[in-house]
């Protein structure tokens, strides 16, 4: 009995990762235009161009590195057209984000037909799998809950110590708080906005690339028609409630996937796999709603 | 705002410039998908508005284009997004396919319009709660309303699967409405129906409403200044939660227009995206009314079209978002060229 348990912990557990690791790497870079002063809400579309573009070259080369690779080109180049039309022609960033969304759902559909001949979903066996660090210690805890997870999620949280120290303790994070909270004082030093914004569009493009990645060559290697599944909002969501700041992402992100989790676990029991389902993103606004009512309260009181 | 309203000579040749780019480059689509492009825009004009027939069933498909842009649009005249038309539209289908195989009053007219009210109701619930949040408690509209399509996309499923399912289908769906309850097709051979003409008929109330009432001008200007419009006597909230509300009623309504006149049921897949394929109308409109049905026009002609087009080449169907979508993305590209910066 106690062996059961411990199973399924250890399943959960290691499904919560797996499932972090994307919303993790989205919202990290989706923190950094956050306080270049860009609400991304282009993340879902980069995540699923990215996916697709992992998948197909991961399947044509046989490498998953060149798969990630790809992956992160296409994501990066959607950023940079995002970038583009918010920072230097001043279009509204919900309608362009939303109207990329939809250009990258259907061109990925619109791709997969053209390529693999009308699919609803592409897998095959060909496709390279991102690596594991792979290690067999011998010891159940440290084999389950410190090895042998997908490199990206090691990456990911190194990302994450990473960004904390780049934003706050670097000339780069400063010009990019500054650019976010008062514009008028960068362009009093003679820093071009836009470009601050540009390059935070980059390293977001890049970071939701390995999101996506992660997503179509790990947690499921294939690829399918809107497979982000509203995740890049839950990756805003995150920023949201953290404030962009990377340690806190790390700790919701994780919250996240253990809903993910859940729901993954959830489908297999005896309730309608529906409500499982749904379980993600009702926690999503769960979560925001409690964030939102305990801010509230800190007003009030102050 | 304020720049003349005159065509200039500028102004001609950038609108122009940007016919060209979106023609040349849906062209390269079309050329990518594996079909020469002057064939490729044959097969599409042809298949839409070849015969009366394609006509009509390109007119058809404008309903829930229109009312799913509306949706959007009046939400948005507040300064809310209401990105959850799609999860709106499915509970307002749901609403009216509940009323249409449970009651009867007797009276079709009255059978229709109960239907279509509940469905509006049903629309405009789903869009209350991230109103609501939103105005007491700051929560991102568009989040909340995102996640709600995918919530509602899930409630669904479970409604038609378990407690409303048809016992006689294999498939998760509910039963058929009742024959009171259905909005006849006008013509033999096509879906055209009334519902068209519904939806017009609410395009120009909205059309008017915004121009020649009072509240019409509180949503305005509650958009363009809300703490203006605070200082002048209108009471914001109000109007951010009314416009919502509306916003989702209309969805709803696309919805219960769709199930009572054309597919008679709520089934697994109901909506391609109809919600999502509003949002770009509405943002090539620029949240105006009048311009919604002819941007709603120009899309169901590449819908159609487009299906048209698979029938004749080996380009896929639905290579008529991808054309919308860079649709999308050129106007706005442009927009600042031609109309001026709005919000400057």
């Amino acid at each position: 009995m106690v062996k059961m348990d411990l199973e399924l912990i250890t399943t959960l557990f290691r499904t919560s990762i797996r499932m972090a690791t994307p919303i993790l790497l989205a919202s990290l870079g989706g923190a950094l235009t956050y306080h270049a002063g860009i609400i991304n809400v282009a993340m879902e579309g980069l995540m699923l161009i990215s996916a697709f573009f992992s998948v197909v070259f991961s399947y044509l080369t046989g490498s998953a590195l060149y798969g990630i690779l790809a992956g992160m080109l296409a994501s990066i180049a959607i950023s940079l057209l995002y970038s583009v039309f918010v920072s230097f022609l001043k279009a509204n960033n919900f309608a362009i984000g939303f109207a990329l969304n939809i250009l990258v759902s259907s061109l990925t559909l619109f791709l997969m037909r053209v390529m693999f001949q009308g699919k609803n979903a592409f897998n095959s066996p060909d496709i390279a799998s991102i690596v594991e660090l792979k290690l067999k210690t011998g010891n159940y805890f440290l084999d389950n809950y410190i090895f042998n997870f997908s490199i990206l999620t090691y990456l990911s949280i190194l990302i994450a110590f990473l960004l904390a120290y780049v934003i706050y303790r670097t000339s780069f994070g400063l010009r990019l708080r500054v650019c976010g909270e008062m514009p008028e004082a960068l362009k009093a030093a003679g820093i071009k906005v836009g470009f601050v914004q540009l390059w935070s569009s980059i390293l977001c493009g890049a970071l939701c690339g390995l999101a996506g990645a992660q997503l179509s060559l790990y947690n499921v290697r294939m690829f399918s028609r809107d497979m982000t599944g509203g995740r890049g909002f839950v990756a805003l969501a995150a920023i949201l409630i953290s404030g962009g700041k990377p340690k806190r992402i790390l700790l919701i992100s994780l919250l996240f996937g253990v809903f993910d989790a859940l729901s993954v676990k959830l489908q297999s029991e005896k309730i309608a796999p529906q409500f499982a389902l749904m379980l993600p993103y009702i926690m999503s606004v769960v979560v925001l709603l409690l964030f939102h009512l305990k801010t509230r309260k800190r007003l009030k009181n102050a | 705002m304020f720049t003349a309203r005159t065509p200039s000579l500028k102004k001609l040749s950038f609108s122009l410039l940007l016919v060209v780019c979106i023609l040349s480059v849906w062209a390269l689509i079309i050329w990518f998908g594996g079909e020469s492009p002057f064939k490729g825009f044959y097969y599409i004009i042809d298949g839409s508005l070849g015969n009366h027939y394609q006509i009509l069933s390109t007119l058809n498909k404008m309903v829930p284009l229109i009312l799913a842009a509306a949706a959007v649009a009046v939400p948005a005249w507040t300064g809310m997004w209401n990105i959850g038309g799609e999860g709106q539209l499915l509970l307002g289908a749901f609403g009216a396919a509940l009323v249409g195989f449970s009651v009867d009053f007797g009276v079709g007219l009255v059978n229709i319009v109960v239907a279509l009210i509940v469905s509006a109701a049903f629309g405009m619930a789903w869009a209350a709660w991230p109103a609501i949040f939103k105005i007491k408690l700051k929560m991102d509209e568009v989040v909340t309303t995102l996640m709600g399509n995918y919530i509602a996309a899930q409630i669904i499923a479970y409604l038609i699967n378990k407690p409303f399912r048809d016992p006689k289908s294999p498939l998760a769906q509910t039963p058929y409405i009742k024959s009171s309850f259905v909005i006849p097709y006008l013509f033999e051979g096509t879906q055209f129906s009334a519902t068209f003409f519904v939806a017009i008929v609410i395009v120009l109330a909205l059309f008017i409403f915004r121009k020649r009432f009072l509240l019409g001008y509180e949503f305005e200007i509650t958009g363009s200044n809300s703490v203006f419009a605070e200082l002048s006597g209108v009471r914001v909230s109000k109007t951010k939660m009314l416009s919502m509300l509306i916003g989702g009623a209309l969805a709803g309504l696309a919805g219960g227009l769709l199930v009572l006149g054309m597919t008679q049921r709520v089934m697994q897949s109901f909506s391609p995206g109809y919600g999502f394929t509003g949002l770009l109308v509405c943002l090539l409109a620029f949240n105006n009314p009048l311009l919604i049905v002819g941007i709603a026009f120009l899309f169901s002609v590449l819908h159609t079209g487009s299906v048209n087009l698979q029938l004749f080449s080996s380009v896929p169907a639905e290579i008529s978002g991808v054309l919308q979508a860079v649709m999308v993305l050129f106007v706005a590209a442009f927009k600042t060229f031609i109309v001026g910066r709005r919000d400057g």
